[in-house]
């Protein structure tokens, strides 16, 4: 690089953070926006021909679950040209938005450029600069001070998704609590949970086999928008001829793309589903051969009591999946005999239907009860609740059932964020177990794209804290923490995690401010920031202090970040932040010293535990690049996914969820959702289903400060143009949306592909990118008591909300 | 000869704006400036759609410069800053160009952008290809079919990027490259195609 052509070549990262500190003492006081401006932070630039290249890999987002590997053109120290990996394997060279937008966003003006110290109100955000040193130690007394006069319980440390990286060390040294249950994206699990294993919302077949389905439901799923590196097998399957039909209350991308859309009413898809299983067991379409050997369905019951009979000798190979409990064997009626056995014994030969009496008890079986069950639901009922016609539900359901093989593959926003969810997913394991659409080429059922099986996994090592270090939990989730009496005094998060995880935002930004005090370490001037005592500056994922960074396995490959760029600003990276907290304890060195260090661990001695790690060592992958695709990683990868051994205690689909008894929920019984639905008394006062979702500008509310993004999407609401004209809104007015929670102002698109009756806003965008409040301001923070008995718990029910909107 | 083209495959397009990113950090293309977009056809706001609930439709359609065989531009430009080069793209000499806008306003699909000021960009330096000349104010740009790129053997960003593979690069006088061969197959079509310009650039479903 020749020093005298380059109109940067005197400005240095030093200068420029001498001239900022400069800046930021003649105001005194800064607020934050002004605070954290990157504006002219490099001098005007000219022609760049000479600049001096070098390329650097990594592994972008993995919160999109997908994981692409980019490369990175790094010229005059400055990420100039993101793009799709060339060192991945072929198929696997993918990119998105999001990617390419980091070239932005790297440098964006809502980057937090130094330590601050609040100076105003809680939740004003007036902030001065302070030193590492000053922040570090504030931060250390505050955590010290609650351990010694509330105990170690009163500390709350949490990694969000948002900024964290890949490890967890600080918390777990200070026992602090994480905040128990998640309470995300796991309301339709809690229905599968029992019945195909806890884990069974991960497919166990790869997304690749939508091409070899003969349907595809995209079940309140708009992978175009959320992954969508993910849509690529979509779009093969429909150029395939796959029959597609997506179930979404809006008119999606996805349902765009689909042969057929069903617009549920918002809340009401479990009812689409049992007017399906109505339909299929009225007609016969049940696929009697896999009911019989894959599922639980020819398992005797107790018709007094409702418990399965169970052997008292034998056991089931597996504990129960919620409680973790080791049960009996269950016994079926054998045809063969005429007498009960065991359901696994040799020979046996279930019978599906009858009642017989043993030992003096009536017993009948799970097919029995099930059909008991959905004769309580007719087709016209379901047509009723859903808003979707009778004929089209049967239709459906024939379609499922007699055109297959067929996928579901549900999304875990939409439907999963309404308190009757886990009904949603009990229903549709239902629906898959008696169509057989389970374990065969083609069909399945789960959250495809990236948490299954779509591509190999890499084994590595995970750093260990000595003995006696983890995290603790008071009890209380972190979204129940406004609500229930918690000991935490004290938190710490890594990236937002109170406005993106909880519901009802006053009520907790309240209770965060009742806090003695809050820290946040964060990239970006994400929401919450404004309610901290300190802030810290992290760096990007394209920044490090030292030549390499994470490594990660992911997408079918090994990627070690290497070559970046040094921190911006007075940035730091997780790990050496977490090290100078430690380090206020003494405890630095549990943690890896460098991220060379944690590499190298994560692959010493791989090869031994799994051969298909052969090759792929720290140097070897430095040498290459920083990404290793694994064996065999490629477009043909296809694991064999079976409806055999399955994680339940019977190892077959256990449908009837006998742990639920109490709760009469041994079937899914429909229950309307908690806020929204049709004859929801309160909907005179508010009318509107109010629902979010994913954007392809957006991972909840990361790439907010994205400037390329901002040019073409803001926060605003979508409503269909019958309640826009009704309200005199029209597309560029601001309107306030609100519930007696409270209120949000910002733009409004009148938009056709809206239900009527129902709105709906992209997850999440910078609070200060409103004209006033935020989104999650008017959203519900119920909890389903059913499921505090659910392998998940209770979820944030953010979809369940009725609001109403006018113009402000 | 050579007439190097895009072919948009609009059933697999999803929206998603990756290409028109790509574009803008390939191309150093200052704020509030695209070379390529990507429009909701028929609608005023981004995924929108068209019908009346709940009989909607919508399709996105990708676009940017046409590189046309008879370009509008071209003949009208003043200069000859706009001009063919020997590969059938579409290119402008930034040297030549005065300014007057002549092109934007023949080009029936909007596909130029002009400097009305000194440009600016975020972030504030100079991304992109490096042998992308920097354009100063006064002058009208748009898509030159990644030239750096594309002068080099490579695709260019748009197509290189694209999540779903929707798009397809290559020679239409090579009857044997796939272009050629899809637009042959899936009936592609150009847009406008009374207006007479001839685009190289095809669209199929």
């Amino acid at each position: 690089m020749s020093g005298a052509t380059s109109p940067h070549a005197g400005m240095t990262r030093r200068n420029f953070l001498k001239t900022a500190g400069v800046a930021a003492g003649a105001l005194g006081l800064a607020g934050a926006a002004s605070m954290t401006t990157a504006d002219n932070w490099l001098a005007p630039a000219e022609a760049h021909a000479d600049g001096e290249e070098r390329v650097a890999h990594l592994c972008h987002q993995f919160h999109c679950l997908t994981g692409c590997n980019l490369k990175c053109t790094i010229r005059d120290e400055r990420v100039s040209i993101i793009e799709p990996s060339d060192l991945a394997e072929e198929s696997h060279q993918t990119i998105c938005l999001r990617g390419i937008g980091e070239v932005d966003h790297i440098y964006a003006a809502d980057r937090i450029q130094t330590p601050l110290k609040r100076v105003g109100e809680r939740g004003e955000g007036k902030f001065e600069a302070i030193s590492w040193d000053e922040a570090i130690q504030t931060i250390a007394d505050a955590i010290k001070s609650a351990q010694e006069q509330y105990g170690e319980g009163s500390v709350f440390i949490r990694k969000s998704t948002e900024a964290s990286i890949d490890f967890d060390f600080f918390g777990q040294l200070m026992k602090a609590d994480s905040g128990g249950n998640w309470g995300l994206d796991r309301g339709q699990p809690n229905g599968t949970a029992a019945a195909f294993g806890a884990f069974s919302y991960c497919p166990n077949r790869s997304i690749h086999e939508f091409s070899d389905a003969s349907t595809i439901i995209e079940l309140g799923h708009n992978p175009l928008e959320s992954g969508i590196v993910w849509s690529r097998a979509l779009m093969d399957a429909k150029e395939a001829g796959v029959y597609i039909v997506t179930v979404d209350p809006r008119f999606t991308g996805t349902a765009s793309k689909s042969n057929e859309w069903l617009p549920v009413l918002p809340g009401t898809d479990a009812a689409l589903i049992q007017g399906m299983i109505r339909a299929i067991v009225d007609e016969g379409w049940y696929d009697e051969e896999f009911i019989k050997s894959k599922t639980s369905l020819p398992y005797l019951v107790d018709r007094e009591t409702g418990k399965t009979y169970r052997s008292e000798d034998v056991m089931c190979p597996n504990p129960t999946v919620v409680g973790m409990l080791t049960v009996g064997a269950p016994y079926v009626w054998d045809e063969a005999e005429g007498k009960a056995r065991l359901y696994n014994e040799e020979g046996v030969q279930p019978a599906l239907e009858g009642t017989w009496t043993i030992n003096g008890k009536e017993y009948t079986t799970e097919w029995t009860l099930l059909k008991e069950w959905i004769s309580e639901y007719s087709v016209d009922w379901a047509a009723e609740t859903c808003g979707i016609a009778k004929e089209t539900i049967i239709a459906l359901a024939d379609r499922y059932a007699n055109n297959g093989p067929a996928i579901i593959d549900f999304g875990l926003g939409g439907p999963d964020k309404y308190t009757n969810a886990d009904v949603l997913g009990h229903s549709t394991s239902i629906l898959v177990a008696i169509t057989g659409n389970y374990g065969r080429k083609g069909s399945g059922m789960g959250f495809f794209g990236g948490v299954g099986v779509d591509d190999p996994a890499a084994t590595v090592n995970y750093w260990t804290l000595p003995e006696g270090y983890g995290y603790t939990s008071c009890g209380t989730a972190m979204y129940d923490m406004p609500y229930n009496e918690n000991p935490i005094h004290v938190a710490l998060t890594f990236g937002d995690a109170f406005t993106l995880e909880a519901a009802a935002a006053n009520d907790m930004l309240n209770w965060v401010k009742s806090l003695d005090f809050f820290a946040i370490i964060d990239i970006y001037h994400s929401s919450a920031v404004d309610y901290a005592d300190i802030v810290l500056p992290a760096c990007s994922k394209f920044e490090s202090e030292e030549n390499v960074k994470s490594l990660r396995a992911s997408y079918g490959h090994v990627m070690l970040a290497n070559n970046l760029i040094k921190p911006l600003f007075e940035s730091k990276t997780d790990l050496q932040i977490e090290r100078l907290l430690a380090a206020q304890w003494g405890l630095e060195d549990t943690l890896p010293e460098t991220y060379e260090e944690l590499a190298r661990f994560m692959l010493d001695g791989v090869e031994e535990l799994d051969p298909r790690m052969a090759g792929i060592t720290y140097d070897a992958l430095l040498q290459q690049g920083g990404c290793m695709a694994l064996p065999e990683t490629g477009p043909d990868y296809r694991p064999d996914g079976t409806a055999d051994n399955l994680p339940t205690p019977s190892g077959k689909v256990e449908l009837y969820y006998e742990y639920l008894t109490d709760w009469g929920h041994q079937f899914p019984v429909y229950t309307d959702a908690n806020e929204a639905y049709a004859s929801n008394p309160i909907k005179e006062q508010y009318p509107l289903y109010f629902m979010q979702g994913k954007s392809r500008y957006r991972i909840h509310a990361y790439y907010t400060a994205c400037e390329w993004f901002q040019e073409n999407f803001g926060p605003y609401v979508n409503i269909s143009p019958e309640d826009a004209e009704a309200r005199g809104i029209q597309t560029g007015d601001t309107v306030r949306v609100f519930n007696d929670r409270g209120e949000f102002k910002c733009g409004v698109h009148v938009n056709r592909s809206l239900q009527p009756g129902v709105l709906f806003m992209a997850e999440t965008t910078y609070t200060r990118y409103y004209d006033e409040g935020f989104l999650q301001n008017v959203t519900n923070s119920h909890r389903e008591d059913r499921q505090y008995d659910m392998y998940f718990g209770p979820q944030i029910p953010y979809n369940d909300v009725l609001v109403q909107i006018e113009k402000a | 000869m050579t007439r190097l083209a895009i072919a948009i495959n609009k059933t697999r397009c999803i929206g998603c704006q990756t290409c028109a990113f790509a574009c803008k950090m390939q191309n150093n293309v200052p704020e509030g400036m695209r070379w390529n977009r990507v429009i909701t056809e028929g609608c005023d706001v981004e995924d929108g759609a068209l019908g009346t609930y709940p009989n909607l439709s919508r399709s996105y359609l990708p676009i940017a410069c046409q590189h046309c065989e008879n370009p509008a531009c071209q003949r009208v430009c003043p200069t000859g800053a706009t001009y063919k080069d020997d590969k059938g793209r579409v290119e402008i000499d930034y040297d030549k160009c005065i300014g007057c806008r002549m092109c934007m306003a023949a080009c029936p699909y909007n596909a130029r952008v002009f400097n009305w000021n000194e440009p600016v960009r975020k972030p504030d330096f100079n991304f992109g290809d490096k042998e992308v000349p920097v354009r100063p104010k006064g002058v009208a740009e748009k898509c030159t079919l990644c030239k750096e790129r594309t002068d080099r053997g490579e695709e260019p960003m748009c197509v290189r990027c694209c999540p779903t593979k929707a798009r397809t690069y290559g020679d239409l006088d090579d009857p044997n490259s796939e272009i050629s061969k899809l637009i042959a197959e899936r009936h592609a079509y150009v847009l406008l195609e009374e207006q007479g310009t001839k685009p190289q650039v095809h669209y199929f479903e």
